[in-house]
């Protein structure tokens, strides 16, 4: 694995997130509350609000969102969205605006779910009662339907035009029937219209707010949306709402009230296990094949409940008022009947199926890194993979780039000869100075982890010989050294590359986008919050979604 | 009960997409349908390239990079709707080479029948068969269609309506539309309050598009966005026809036809692409919903000319430049162009069934499509590691995404190496989707074993 220059070395070993300038490095309340005269939030003016960026002013809904949302407006928990077509998944996180778009068999699924819904309102008096707030004889129910579904739907008031074009359709659809149907059939139409809507398939931030130094907020409906899409990936609720309409959604104080009364909220449950399986990439751990040698235990149809334990994991963690250190070091887990047995603990579970919580080892298991999701999706189907291991230690949790390997190398192993360890294996067909300049780098971390199997079991041997766990990390704060997964995995949660890394994970999350330079003193101001102790995720939710990164964008009317 | 709602409808000109709607004015309970599945088969003949048909990678989940470079390309960008599966052996023997039958001829009569094999015929009747005689409207047979030439004594059959009775199998595809053409859906009243009501939504809708397109604070990439999405609209269903039909280019083509010609290499593109829109309407319209289409009989002849081809697949198969002469060196480049030209067949095929909006999801999604051959290896007839590529999930049943080995050994076709375990019979696959196909026994129960060849059971981990 060659490199081709000595500068391709040179970003192996820098950290991605670069020096903030220094203006930017001032310590920052993590809950800004200063408002101006005028009582309107304003940038913390810390060297910070040039760098804020223009926004999209339509952001479609991704298909979780679009389901939550689905769910909420319609008051069913069991209605049938189906199986979207899927976008395009070219960035880490799948709220990334640049994959959101909808081409022709995207929009034959609005349709069809629109259809669908439509279909189950005409036959269903029930969830049609909970949409329609008045009595169907009354001669304005119908208007009044309209204006108090489309309210929610389109997460704001419906203009005058729209609301005289979708009363329009209520009566084009009463055609014939009873009264009853005749009035039904017009709930459907105006719902199916609705929801295939860009109105309601995008959040739209049309209208703003000055509030001076370039800066300017979103009016409070658009706010509204943008909190409680970051912090429940689902529509506003109506107490959201109601502040939206006294306009009571413009000051410091106000938006953070309202951030920490949603955070409380089990709709927060949702972004947190969202946020998670995609920083654990969690879709890779559907599906394994593995050697049956290794456990009868283990099964590809665990994929499902391994990505549970890590949205499981994860939220245990924010309800117990956690952090970062937790989520990489706790001893806390969630587990089935068979994930136990892998785990090699005692469960108390009324089925096969349920996932409780249990208590690992100290000795044995640490966090995120030691679940067993992320242990066999990192490997083989007959053995181990060190290299993915550590190269998503590397990449994920550090946010150090390490290349690919070059194209033209043959990075199929030759099979484990007797006497040999996978580590062995790994280091003899990485020596070679082409190869080392990043295995050197890459294998250390992912050698720690030699003490689990490709299935996530704890193991002392492998191939007959006893495991070698020990490496070192070079981080900024100086070479690591560990003898086992577990001191690797202490070392790495206390270092400031790893929150760093995280930090900017959230943002990259929160601001939908991939982060440019523009982003620097953002991710270094969330760095700082997480630096000092552990930070309970509840409080970089509250600190994320408070941030002049997150709430304001750049007046695209002056320079910048 | 054949409610009206189950009815189907065409859509758009030439009757393309079709759809099946629902109607406001019918009863709760008449429209409260599951939806239909059905179940496609498409033949593939003489085996694969095995050195590139494969997705790369390791089993999982699957993706689309792991398709590019393979004889699967073309299946790019519907990964998410496919099932790929490693290590399934012909049952009862996974090695071919069999000393008393024509591998060719055994390998297709079986394929679908794990029955025994005497006389060029199965002995048991065919999946696709058994699935029509429980599902099909008025227990017609499931449709069968083959282009190319019938081969070796017009016996290589895949599809069997009982034992030792193979089902017909049509070749010319105008005289399927025929049978089926003009259905009429339903009354005009209906159809006309159904594009009413689609019509008026989409007017709406298209009202709102507008009105947002006006709004001057729009960036470039935020109007990019919402035009690319109103483009779109112009795929959603809104006009609904009264009758199944194809459009007038595609209605020539089937009147175009010389019947003296379906075994012809110079017309086998051309009668294959009409057979899969014949076949995907025929769907789509409710006429059948079991369809089986033969690329060639099992050691299938035709050049494939039209790829600059130029000696016959079978021949191919064996990488032989002719019969007793010399091994022709770009034999696996050629394969792997059928193999890729068979996976554009297939896309095709899936394609048109997706774009068909069914009660719940597409018709796809309520489908089962599953791509077979008689063979894996063609040079030494192997029925290891045998080629099976599915589409659909059966209406949820199926895994969707996925790259599978059913088999334990490391390399399930092991040339050479004759200690290969046989643990992964095909025979379990047919199992496996007659029930996800809701076939049952006489009694009621779900069924043990499809066919007498290899073990009962399921493949249990290929369902949701």
């Amino acid at each position: 694995m060659l490199f081709r220059s000595s500068r391709a070395i040179a970003i192996v070993c820098s950290a991605a997130v670069a020096a903030c300038a220094p203006g930017a490095q001032t310590s920052r309340n993590p809950l800004p509350s200063e408002d101006d005269a005028g009582g309107k939030a304003t940038p913390n003016a810390v060297g910070c609000p040039s760098r804020l960026v223009v926004k999209p002013r339509l952001q479609r809904l991704t298909h979780r969102q679009y389901r939550n949302t689905l769910r909420d407006l319609l008051g069913d928990e069991t209605s049938a969205v189906g199986a979207m077509t899927l976008d395009p998944s070219l960035t880490r996180f799948s709220n990334n605006d640049e994959t959101l778009f909808v081409p022709g068999p995207l929009a034959r699924d609005y349709q069809r779910v629109a259809e669908a819904a439509g279909q189950k309102l005409m036959r269903d008096p029930m969830t049609r009662g909970k949409l329609v707030p008045c009595s169907p004889t009354e001669a304005t129910c119908s208007a009044a339907f309209v204006r108090s579904f489309g309210a929610k739907a389109f997460r704001r008031p419906l203009t005058e035009p729209e609301q005289t074009s979708f009363e329009a359709l209520f009566r084009a659809a009463q055609m014939d029937g009873t009264a009853d149907e005749a009035f039904a059939n017009g709930v459907s139409w105006v719902v199916q219209a609705m929801l295939m809507s860009p109105q309601f398939i995008y959040r739209s931030a049309l209208q703003d707010i000055s509030v001076g130094q370039n800066a300017r907020l979103p009016e409070p409906y658009a706010l509204a949306s943008s909190l409680s899409y970051l912090l429940w990936n689902s529509m506003p609720d109506d107490e959201l709402f109601e502040a939206a309409r006294q306009g009571h959604l413009s000051a410091r104080r106000d938006i953070e009230a309202q951030v920490r009364r949603m955070l409380s909220d089990p709709r927060a449950d949702d972004v947190v296990g969202d946020f998670h399986a995609q920083f654990m990439a969690t879709d890779a751990y559907l599906d394994l094949q593995r050697d049956p040698k290794l456990s009868k235990d283990f099964g590809a149809d665990l994929g499902p409940a391994f990505d549970n334990e890590v949205q499981l994991f994860a939220r245990h963690v924010f309800h117990k008022n956690l952090g970062f250190e937790s989520l990489l070091t706790s001893t806390t887990t969630f587990a089935n009947r068979r994930m136990a047995k892998l785990y090699g603990v005692p469960i108390n579970a009324a089925s096969d199926a349920e996932m409780v919580q249990v208590e690992l080892d100290t000795n044995q298991r640490a966090g995120l890194l030691t679940q067993l999701g992320f242990l066999a999706s990192h490997a083989h189907a007959d053995a181990t993979a060190p290299v993915l291991r550590g190269a998503f230690v590397l990449r994920n949790i550090l946010c150090m780039q390490t290349p690919a390997p070059p194209a033209d190398v043959d990075t199929t192993l030759p099979p484990l000869e007797a006497g040999m360890t996978t580590r062995d294996l790994i280091a003899k067909q990485t020596a070679a100075p082409a190869c080392n300049g990043c295995h050197q780098l890459i294998n250390p971390p992912g050698f720690a982890f030699e003490g689990f199997d490709g299935v996530g079991q704890r193991r002392t041997t492998d191939n007959g010989q006893p495991v070698n766990t020990q490496g070192s990390v070079s981080l900024e704060k100086g070479d690591v050294g560990f003898a086992n997964a577990l001191e690797l995995i202490r070392g790495i949660a206390q270092s400031d590359e790893a929150k760093s890394c995280y930090g900017s994970a959230w943002l990259n999350y929160a601001l939908a986008r991939s982060l440019t330079s523009d982003d620097e003193c953002a991710v270094q101001a969330v760095t700082d919050a997480l630096k000092s102790k552990e930070l309970p995720l509840v409080e970089l939710l509250a600190n994320i979604a408070t941030s002049d990164a997150f709430l304001f964008h750049r007046d695209e009317t002056e320079a910048p | 009960m054949k409610p009206a709602s189950r009815r189907l409808f065409l859509r758009g000109a030439g009757g393309v997409a079709l759809a099946v709607p629902w109607l406001e004015s019918l009863s709760s309970a008449r429209a409260a349908t599951a939806a239909q599945k059905r179940f496609v088969v498409m033949f593939q003949s003489c085996g694969i390239d095995v050195t590139s048909f494969w997705p790369k990678g390791q089993p999982g989940r699957l993706s689309k990079d792991m398709l590019l470079g393979t004889g699967l390309a073309p299946l790019a960008g519907i990964e998410d709707k496919l099932l790929v599966l490693r290590g399934l052996h012909g049952a009862p023997r996974g090695h071919g080479k069999d000393v008393n039958v024509n591998d060719h001829q055994l390998g297709t009569c079986t394929r679908l029948t794990a029955s025994s094999v005497s006389g060029g015929l199965a002995d048991g009747i065919s999946l696709d068969q058994a699935i029509a005689a429980q599902i099909n409207p008025g227990k017609r047979p499931g449709l069968a269609a083959i282009v190319g030439k019938r081969g070796q004594g017009d016996s290589m059959y895949l599809s069997f309506t009982a034992p030792r009775k193979p089902t017909p199998t049509e070749p010319n595809p105008a005289k399927i539309y025929k049978d089926f053409a003009g259905l009429s859906a339903a009354d005009p009243a209906v159809l006309a309050r159904i594009t009413k009501r689609r019509e008026s939504i989409l007017d709406v809708v298209r009202a709102q598009f507008t009105s947002l397109q006006a709004s001057s604070r729009l960036s470039k990439s935020d109007r990019d966005k919402l035009d690319l999405h109103f483009t779109s609209l112009r795929e959603v269903e809104g006009q609904l026809n009264a009758t199944c039909a194809l459009d007038a280019s595609t209605s020539a083509q089937l009147d175009g036809i010389d019947a003296t010609k379906l075994a012809a290499d110079d017309w086998f593109e051309r009668l294959s692409r009409l057979h899969l829109d014949v076949m995907s309407l025929a769907i789509a319209c409710g006429h059948t919903h079991v369809a089986t289409m033969m690329f060639g009989p099992g050691a299938h002849t035709n050049t494939f000319g039209w790829l600059g081809h130029k000696q016959e697949h079978h021949l191919l198969s064996h990488r032989l430049v002719s019969f007793g002469g010399p091994v022709l060196a770009s034999a696996s480049t050629l394969l792997a162009q059928i193999d890729a030209w068979h996976a554009q067949q297939f896309r095709y095929l899936v394609d048109r069934l997706n774009a068909y909006i069914d009660v719940d999801g597409t018709i796809l999604d309520n489908s089962v499509v599953l791509w077979l051959n008689e063979l894996s290896e063609g040079k030494e007839h192997h029925y290891r590691d045998l080629p099976f590529v599915i589409a659909g999930s059966g209406g949820g049943s199926l895994k969707q995404g996925a790259y599978m080995k059913l088999s334990q050994n490391p390399d399930p076709l092991a040339l050479g190496n004759k200690t290969l375990v046989e643990d992964a019979p095909s025979n379990k696959l047919l199992t496996t989707l007659a029930n996800v196909m809701g076939l049952r026994t006489p009694g009621g129960a779900p069924i043990n074993q499809f066919g007498k060849f290899g073990p009962p059971g399921e493949y249990s981990e290929i369902k949701v």
